[in-house]
């Protein structure tokens, strides 16, 4: 067993007794268990040196068009109504006809010249922290396996979340907040799955702020749950509290799961003073909220949502998701335009454009990007060719192609990764599944995608599976 | 001694394997101990399948297993020939006595790069302690023996032990055996009072009222205790808390869960199942037949018990699903996969689905072996099946009745119509005649000689007929038509829909000589065209001709059609209230055939066809052939439950001590594999499993016998530092372990203090959304799930949306078998007892029913009550010190106009022992 591993048993020994949400705070009380030499801020547990030390998912659901957003293809547009001059997958979701060309101008950004449509407005003045990778490609085309798939590694399964494994791998920055932190989140596709702990120890879980819900709660209701109380001032609930200790020291048995247990009373009060300071906007400056976009009414709500991201990183929150999943009129899922493609992502893009921009900048001036790593993306692309049906015209999912981005933490700037084929369909250089995307993260938080696994069902399970490359192009 | 002497202190993981402890480190068996300071019991000699088989299982399987495709050198380490034998590289692996000329001694205590194993990148090293064991094991004649889960299940004799007068029961001489051969004593017997609030939350999930817990105080009879059992696993309760530690076996769910979360209307059939199943007592045999193959037992069962078979098989049909899987092969494959996760793991305590892709890496399961099993699955079809139960066939004996004699009715006045009415001015048609249609004319078979229109398969069928109308007025409108089945239809007059229940009647036949006029219904038309649609889906009745008669007013025609007219109305509000049969989440045979190997588990990469079949390596003496035409699950369930197969009794004698003990004697219930753990008492497990198939598979027998020994009667309230010493875990019951209450029993023991506990049984499904839930959505759920007064087995588990109530408290994943519950402790629970409304209503409600019955008056006399009744005990002097200081102190912090409210404090002190250790733990 290297030190590594035992590190790791030593971190199962302490999940059973865990009473902290990062699952190391009983240190003190089992330090007679020679386990004192583990340190609660446990990033030794790191299998080198980390290029981040936590994530901000900005998710897309729905599936966001990468030939009208970033992946310019000129062929595309040249040849817009011609048949696709290929066979499509065997596998489709829906009817789909010929080609169909974006409707918006690309142009270059910043000193990298990296592509963007013209739909985008402010996010070119960050293009130079961006890495695009041009090369995701999948097979599931439906929504929900695509969605487990990028939030878990499996599509079919139930396997613990990409933030569980992180919160697992990581540990927490901070005893009186969750590891794991999902700012509300859709209950579609996946739901909590898609932030579930599955077999790993419950307190991986992320923990939602704001009703996981279709279509998905809004900022101004992203508040954990039962941190109030109608009935008991804290003062009151406080002599509760104490109560619970002195019956306890008044009780004949030594268990130390007793103790673990009045101690996880005194952590939850505690965290009922400072999980309302960490979500509490109002002490942020008029010039942070305009960034945020949060004095518009188009973008307020997105960017509240990311301003509260930014506030949980200060607070060594590891892994933060802010979901970009409501609902269109024309639309189910948010990013899905089967139909309306050119009104729903104007829509779309004109909701998360400023306040994306704003946590770039705001993060890189606080000096957080360089460790902070920002990922940004949805389940799958959508088709080059126009989806059949009546009305304005809309795309397909598409799975094999597609792209996100990353920014901060340990990659490259204003760097494209990965290419798809001249009409953006499959992607045909440094292609770049789930498993490799998992790969590069656990990599740049210091993880070793095969060496972080857990003991289930009679077999080590990985996020990654039994697959996984990095793509080491991306590293800075 | 010596050995352990040998090996380094750093090597904590190896030590464990000498002294019995788990090979393979898994978060639920690395309680808290300091394995160093252990004293090591006398080793006779090493037991290679406690001591060898893991690590080779860890370190070398991989590479030199079962598993072909990545089988190294041609050389199994598993398997005693291949790894005594010279391999592929031309030596042996292991020479018997002599480690020097073993090479996998040599390869495994190298430091060069290019020979050691395992292999640099393997990222993993044998440390000097494990190298010292396998050269131990090799100069001892490196014995082989099969893992312990696949060797008979053997009928161990008592052993005898030093003291006598200690065992109630004979597994309590197999503990005791264990004790005496550590140097361990066990702890004293519990109170009465612990011990009753024990047996009735392990038996029934409920703690005993507090005049139960009075009577059997006062009750001195020797079978005192025998009665309380009795009692407990006669009641209906029972069933709920049994059939509830089931259902986490059999990863209980209405709905998919997955992707969309479609809800599962019909799966608390298979709920009501099991606890039924539990309540009635029946065999495991017969419970394990019923689940996998109830549908294809033989016919020879009361009504009832029909039912109960189907609905059994729903065990096969509630797993989560993908259900918008766009490709259909796959989504089979998935489905299927599911199916043999769970039965190899709830009914065998094997991981089977990981040879999907590969065969067992660790186990004795090839590839094979998954397809022989996934043909049988691939050879069922899940569906919702009518369940004709007694009440469905009461009512629609009814309905039947009902609609016979209005189409008696009918009939008469149809018969009087007819004679009264004269051809005079009728407008006739042909069917076939159509204008417009997509029907199919047949002049030849059922329309010989006269030519009718009927629907070419199923398709939404229609004709339509343009007719000139001269004079205006009412009219009667007759089909003529030929119906053995009701295929009723709708008949339209210039796009208005005007009869939804058209030629519904039947006429005895499909053929020319059934035909008959039937009259549909009064018309009202003007002079001219119309255009007259006939309609049925998907099928339509055997049309012959279509009449239009004019009906002259006030006359006797006229007067006999409203008497038809009213008497069809009343037909179709009768049959909208058609009585609908309860369904069932069911299976059934379908499309019988072997499967194809997948390559590496792709489903578009076929191999070699397996015949469908069981695990190759659990041979039976007798052979169980599955019949060309049927899938084969009855005979699985024959095998399953064959007295010979060694994994089936030990695994279901394992989930019931875990259920009573907290921990079973193999501490991974669902995985008797190379990778699960060992049994800590091997004989004990075999005296279980062996008396279990004795007793005709009798679990409730065997309950009554492991809660009336003396191992359970053990205080869990002792200290005692040599023993904590030796046995830190308590692996050897030298007493109790107390155990956290698990989230039903909280929850129901609340509605049950606060008077407020239903004891509704059977019932559907609570309405909660379970797809696409909106913020409103959920806040309803929340609220239903709030209200609910049922007891929690009752609740809907709805995959990814279970009330938080439970799902905080632990309630399991019901992804797969759980036969092991984890029990957390995160703040996050904290904060649900502390502020979740649920807990402080039932406190508020507590108090209520406690001024109602005993007043709270006098502040001892409520203490004492509430003690009692929460608590099962009352407090003693010191406890009522605390709670008059805890009312001290709560009263300063009330505002002044508060300051008189009593109820404020009775209520924060009822919640605070809620919340305390005393009620959460069972002692």
């Amino acid at each position: 067993m290297n030190r590594v591993q035992q590190a790791f048993s030593r971190r199962a020994l302490l999940n059973r007794l865990c009473t902290g949400f990062g699952g190391l705070a009983l240190n003190t009380l089992l330090h007679q268990n020679h386990l004192s030499a583990l340190s609660p801020r446990s990033t030794q547990l790191s299998h080198w040196a980390p290029r981040a030390k936590r994530v901000i998912f900005l998710f897309m659901h729905g599936g966001p068009s990468h030939i009208d957003l970033f992946d310019y293809k000129p062929r595309l547009q040249r040849d817009s109504g011609n048949p696709l001059p290929f066979n499509e997958r065997s596998v489709q979701f829906a009817a789909r006809g010929n080609l169909m060309g974006s409707p918006w101008e690309f142009r270059r950004a910043g000193a990298s010249g990296l592509w963007m449509s013209k739909l985008w407005q402010h996010l070119p003045k960050v293009a130079d922290e961006l890495c695009m990778i041009h090369s995701l490609c999948e097979t599931n085309v439906a929504h929900g396996g695509a969605c487990m798939k990028l939030h878990t590694g499996d599509e079919a399964f139930l396997r613990p979340s990409m933030g569980a494994w992180i919160s697992y791998g990581l540990g927490t920055e901070n005893q009186n907040l969750p590891s794991f932190i999902t700012i509300c989140p859709t209950s579609l596709h996946g739901g909590v799955n898609n932030f579930g702990a599955a077999f790993l120890p419950a307190n991986h879980q992320g923990v939602p702020l704001g009703t996981p819900g279709y279509p998905n709660t809004l900022a101004t209701n992203a508040r954990f749950q039962y941190m109030n109380n109608a009935h008991q001032s804290p003062a009151q609930q406080k002599l509760q509290i104490q109560l619970l200790r002195k019956m306890h020291s008044e009780q004949r048995s030594i268990d130390p799961v007793l103790e673990a247990r009045i101690r996880s009373y005194e952590l939850a009060f505690r965290m009922q003073t400072e999980a309302p300071e960490a979500t509490d906007l109002s002490k942020e400056s008029k010039a942070t909220r305009q960034l945020y976009g949060l004095d518009n009414p188009t973008t307020n709500n997105f960017g509240t949502l990311c301003l509260l991201a930014r506030r949980l990183t200060e607070r060594g929150v590891r892994f933060i998701q802010v979901s970009h999943a409501h609902t269109l009129p024309f639309n189910n899922e948010q990013w899905d335009q089967h139909s309306h493609l050119e009104k729903g992502h104007e829509i779309n893009v004109n909701q998360i454009d400023r306040p994306i921009t704003g946590l770039i900048l705001d993060l890189k001036k606080r000096g957080l990007l360089d460790e902070t790593l920002v990922l940004w993306g949805g389940e799958f692309g959508r088709t080059p060719t126009v989806q059949k049906g009546d009305g304005p015209k809309g795309r397909d999912h598409h799975p094999d192609g597609f792209t996100m981005w990353m920014a901060g933490g340990g990659v490259r700037g204003g760097f494209r990764y990965g290419q798809t084929d001249e009409y953006g369909y499959h992607a045909i250089e440094d292609r770049c599944t789930i498993h490799d995307l998992h790969a590069t993260i656990l990599h740049l938080l210091g993880l070793d995608h095969t060496r972080l696994t857990y003991p289930h069902a009679g077999r080590d399970y990985r996020l990654t599976d039994v697959s996984g490359t990095v793509a080491k192009k991306i590293l800075s | 001694m010596l050995r352990a002497q040998l090996i380094s202190k750093a090597t904590a993981a190896s030590l464990w394997l000498v002294f019995g402890c788990l090979a393979t480190p898994s978060p639920a068996s690395e309680a808290p101990q300091d394995a160093v300071h252990q004293e090591p019991p006398a080793v006779a000699s090493l037991d290679f399948g406690r001591t060898i088989s893991p690590l080779i299982s860890t370190h070398c399987l991989e590479c030199h297993g079962p598993d072909a495709a990545t089988r190294e050198s041609g050389l199994r380490l598993d398997l005693e020939a291949s790894a005594k034998a010279v391999n592929d590289s031309g030596r042996k692996a292991i020479v018997p006595g002599s480690p020097k000329e073993s090479e996998l001694i040599r390869r495994i205590s190298s430091d060069d790069p290019d020979i050691v194993m395992p292999p640099p990148e393997a990222g993993r090293k044998l440390s000097p302690g494990e190298v010292s064991l396998f050269s131990d094991w090799i100069r001892e004649g490196a014995s082989y023996q099969r893992h312990w889960a696949f060797e008979p299940i053997q009928t161990p004799e008592l052993p005898a032990t030093r003291n006598d007068d200690w065992s109630q029961v004979p597994l309590d001489t197999f503990i005791l055996k264990g004790l005496e051969d550590r140097k361990l004593k066990p702890s004293a017997k519990a109170s009465k009072t612990e011990w009753i609030r024990r047996v009735y939350y392990d038996l029934i999930g409920l703690p005993p009222s507090p005049e139960a817990i009075h009577r059997f105080e006062n009750d001195e009879h020797p079978s005192a205790y025998r009665r309380v059992v009795d009692e407990l696993l006669a009641s209906p309760r029972y069933g709920e808390r049994w059939g509830r530690h089931w259902l986490d076996v059999a990863r209980y769910g209405d709905s998919n869960g997955g992707d969309e979360n479609h809800a599962y209307p019909h799966a608390y059939q298979y709920r009501n199942y099991v606890i039924s199943a539990f309540n009635r007592g029946i065999p495991y045999d017969q419970f394990i037949t019923e689940q996998l193959a109830g549908d294809l037992l033989p016919p020879n069962a009361t009504p009832d018990a029909a039912l109960n078979r189907l609905r059994a098989t729903g065990f096969l049909a509630i797993g989560t699903k993908i259900l918008a899987e766009q490709d259909p092969v796959k989504k089979q494959a998935d489905t299927v996969d599911e199916q043999i996760d769970t039965v190899s793991k709830a009914l065998l305590g094997v991981t089977v689905a990981c040879a999907r892709c590969h065969d067992h890496k660790f186990d004795p399961i090839p590839t094979r072996d998954y397809y022989a099993l996934a043909g049988i699955f691939h050879s069922t079809r899940i569906e919702n099946q009518d369940l004709e139960t007694d009440s469905f066939r009461q009512s629609n004996g009814r309905f039947q009745t009902e609609l016979s004699e209005i189409d008696e009715e009918l009939r008469v006045h149809e018969a009087s119509w007819k004679r009264a009415q004269t051809d005079e001015g009728s407008i006739r048609l042909e069917a076939e005649a159509y204008s417009r249609g997509n029907v199919q004319v047949d002049q030849n078979n059922y329309g010989k000689g006269i030519g009718i229109i009927s629907d070419p398969g199923g398709q939404s069928n229609f004709a339509e007929y343009n007719v000139e109308v001269s004079p205006p007025g009412k009219y009667a409108l007759e089909i003529r038509y030929a119906a053995a089945e009701p295929r009723p239809g709708k008949i339209s007059v210039d796009g208005k829909s005007l009869f939804e229940d058209a030629f519904s009647i039947t006429t005895g036949g499909w053929h020319p000589s059934h035909q008959a006029w039937h009259f549909q219904g009064r018309l009202d038309l003007t002079a001219g065209s119309h255009i007259l649609r006939l309609e049925s889906e998907p099928l339509m009745v055997h049309i012959d001709r279509i009449r239009l008669t004019p009906i002259p007013e006030n006359s006797q025609v006229e007067r006999t059609l409203t008497k038809l007219t009213a008497l069809r109305q009343q037909r179709q509000e009768l049959l909208d209230r058609r009585p609908k049969p309860p369904q069932a989440m069911a299976v059934h045979d379908a499309d019988v055939r072997n499967t194809k190997i997948h390559v590496r588990g792709d489903h578009n990469a076929l191999g070699e066809e397996v015949p469908r079949g069981f695990l190759s390596q659990v041979g039976l003496s007798e052979s169980l052939p599955v019949p060309e035409n049927q899938s084969g699950r009855a005979q699985l369930a024959k095998w399953v439950c064959h007295p010979e197969n060694p994994l089936t009794a030990r695994v279901i004698a394992n989930r019931l001590w875990r259920w009573h003990f907290g921990e079973g004697l193999v501490a991974s219930p669902d995985n008797f594999g190379t990778r699960g753990s060992r049994p800590t008492h091997p004989h004990l497990l075999d005296h279980l499993a062996a008396s279990l198939i004795h007793n005709g598979w009798n679990l409730k027998s065997l309950q009554r016998s492991i809660v009336l020994s003396a191992t359970y009667q053990l205080s869990s309230q002792t200290q005692n530092p040599e023993a904590e010493r030796i046995d830190p875990n308590n692996q050897y019951y030298w007493k109790r372990n107390i155990r956290r209450q698990e989230a039903e029993t909280f929850r129901d023991s609340l509605l049950l203090f606060s008077g407020r506990l239903s004891d509704e049984m059977e019932g559907g499904r609570m309405n909660v959304k379970s797809q696409d839930p909106s913020p409103e959505d959920l806040e309803k759920n929340q609220k239903l799930y709030e209200d609910s007064r049922r007891r929690s087995v009752y609740l809907p588990v709805v995959r990814s949306n279970v009330y938080d109530f439970l799902t905080l408290l632990d309630f399991p994943n019901a992804a797969s078998p759980v036969g092991s519950r984890s029990t957390t402790t995160v703040p996050t629970q904290a904060l649900l007892m502390m502020n979740h409304e649920f807990v402080r209503e039932q406190a508020t409600l507590i108090i209520d029913r406690l001024r109602n019955e005993v007043g709270l008056s006098s502040f001892e006399n409520g203490i004492q009550a509430l003690h009692k009744l929460i608590l099962s005990r009352p407090p003693a002097e010191p406890q009522l010190q605390t709670a008059r200081d805890f009312f001290k102190s709560y009263r300063s912090t009330l505002a002044e106009e508060e300051a008189g409210n009593l109820e404020s404090l009775w209520i924060a002190y009822c919640h605070t022992l809620i919340m305390s250790n005393d009620f959460s733990y069972i002692w």
